[in-house]
């Protein structure tokens, strides 16, 4: 079994529990990982971290970023800043938070800002991803 | 994956920070009054020189969006 | 003193006592809360530094060493600043070229008189609430944007031990270099800009552990502070009354006297 502790700083999702399999979305592509899993030092990208506590209980939360790591005795180390259920967001909200993020993207003076912007716009399109699964 | 915001000058904790204001944005109202007061930062600093303190400055507040 | 000076001071010791105990109160509650943050806190802190333990990372032997020392801007807490900045100075006794972070006004006045030219940095509008993690980071991100290099910190905050005892302890942080020379670093894989990053994140996961576990600490402290002075100020209003009653006492006896004395002469 994989020992899995999800941990934001303000609180605590899972803390050293058993879990049957955790999918995270990584930078270096979407991952699954089951116990005896290769050691590896995993960034989040804004996405879904899906648990499978066991076969038929699915826990699936959108993550803001961090890291995963997995250390060599199947335990599962994730750090994330946010991370909430799918069912806490709107939609309206994302959609409309989008379209002002592609605007600033397009319209923005500095590079910096530009670059601000097409960051909210990756974790805006990758929530409506995610919500449309 | 190369990181395309690093070209503009966005460190990696600047990116996770814009990153969670993004998805604290994205939340149902209730939930979403709850989570911004995480965006909340008033901190200043100063540079120190040879034993003496500098002028104290503001880490740039982030704007909402 | 007089009767009517004794008086006076029981009047003033009595709202000093009503302003202690609802700074207690209020403090109490503060502490609440900041012990539940602490707690979450010290699972997000320790489940990030565990890594080093996995990973058997050690300092780097003669390296460059930065001093963090976690406190706030805020006073009548006990001896909470003074923990923090006694183990920051004894750190710099053993390590003399390390450079230092000070973050809170309270610890920059102790530590300006001794080792002021070590200081880097300083930051305040600490302390008024519980620190966010968006404060953190922010912290984290000024002192590598400042280019200040060092192969491994020490982040020196108030550990919680209990609602009446705290003590000074370090949180340790690494540069990328000294991780990647970890005993165990091998068995992992990991991309370079991704250790980067990790290294970014932990330092920032770190500082937001010891910010907010010294929180609760000063809290806890202030409340004991307040309950104390609360105590203090209760058992010298029970002392001045009993002398006030005594001198009032004294007072009507020798009127007595005098009245008896004065029909008795009739």
């Amino acid at each position: 079994r994989l020992r899995l502790s999800f941990a934001l700083p303000h609180q605590t999702i899972y803390a050293n529990a058993e879990v049957q399999q955790v999918n995270i979305a990584s930078t270096a592509g979407d991952m699954g990982i089951l116990a005896n899993h290769v050691p590896s030092i995993e960034q989040l990208k804004p996405g879904i971290v899906e648990i499978l506590e066991n076969p038929t209980t699915i826990k699936r939360y959108f993550a803001s970023g961090g890291f995963a790591m997995i250390n060599p005795n199947s335990s599962l180390d994730i750090n994330a800043i946010e991370a909430f259920p799918l069912e806490d967001f709107s939609l309206e909200a994302i959609r409309t938070n989008l379209a002002e993020a592609q605007r600033i993207a397009s319209t923005a003076s500095t590079e910096e800002e530009k670059a601000e912007a097409r960051i909210e716009v990756e974790v805006y399109e990758a929530l409506q991803s995610a919500l449309s699964k | 994956m190369a990181f395309s915001w690093k070209t503009a000058g966005i460190t990696y904790l600047k990116y996770t920070q814009i990153c969670a204001r993004a998805v604290r944005n994205a939340l149902k109202e209730e939930q979403r009054l709850i989570a911004q007061r995480r965006d909340e930062q008033g901190i200043k600093y100063a540079k120190w020189e040879n034993g003496k303190q500098g002028e104290l400055k503001s880490i740039v507040p982030q704007q909402h969006s | 003193a007089t009767l009517k000076e004794i008086q006076l001071r029981l009047k003033s010791i009595n709202s000093i006592a009503k302003i202690t105990k609802s700074m207690k109160m209020i403090a109490s509650t503060k502490m609440t809360r900041a012990q539940k943050a602490m707690e979450i806190a010290r699972v997000f802190g320790t489940t990030q530094t565990g890594l080093f333990t996995y990973a058997d990372t050690k300092p780097t032997e003669g390296g460059n060493t930065l001093v963090i020392t976690v406190s706030s801007d805020r006073g009548l807490c006990g001896g909470i600043h003074s923990s923090v900045s006694k183990r920051s100075k004894k750190f710099i006794e053993e390590n003399p070229s390390s450079q230092i972070i000070v973050l809170g006004d309270k610890a920059k006045g102790q530590l300006q008189r001794t080792v002021r030219e070590n200081i880097k940095l300083s930051f305040n509008q600490i302390g008024r609430s519980i620190p966010t993690y968006n404060e953190a980071s922010s912290i984290a991100d000024t002192v590598l944007k400042e280019k200040i290099d060092f192969d491994q910190a020490a982040i020196i905050y108030n550990y919680f031990i209990s609602v009446i005892s705290y003590e000074a302890k370090i949180i340790p942080a690494f540069s990328v270099s000294t991780f990647a020379k970890s005993g165990n670093f091998d068995s992992y894989e990991v991309e370079d800009d991704v250790l980067e990053h990790l290294q970014e994140f932990a330092f920032a996961n770190s500082i937001y552990w010891g910010l907010v576990e010294g929180h609760a600490a000063e809290m806890a402290s202030k409340r004991s502070a307040m309950e104390n002075a609360t105590k203090n100020a209760g058992e010298i209003i029970e002392k001045l009354t009993m002398t006030y009653n005594r001198g009032r006492q004294a007072a009507i006896t020798n009127e007595l006297v005098d009245i008896i004395t004065g029909a008795s002469a009739l």
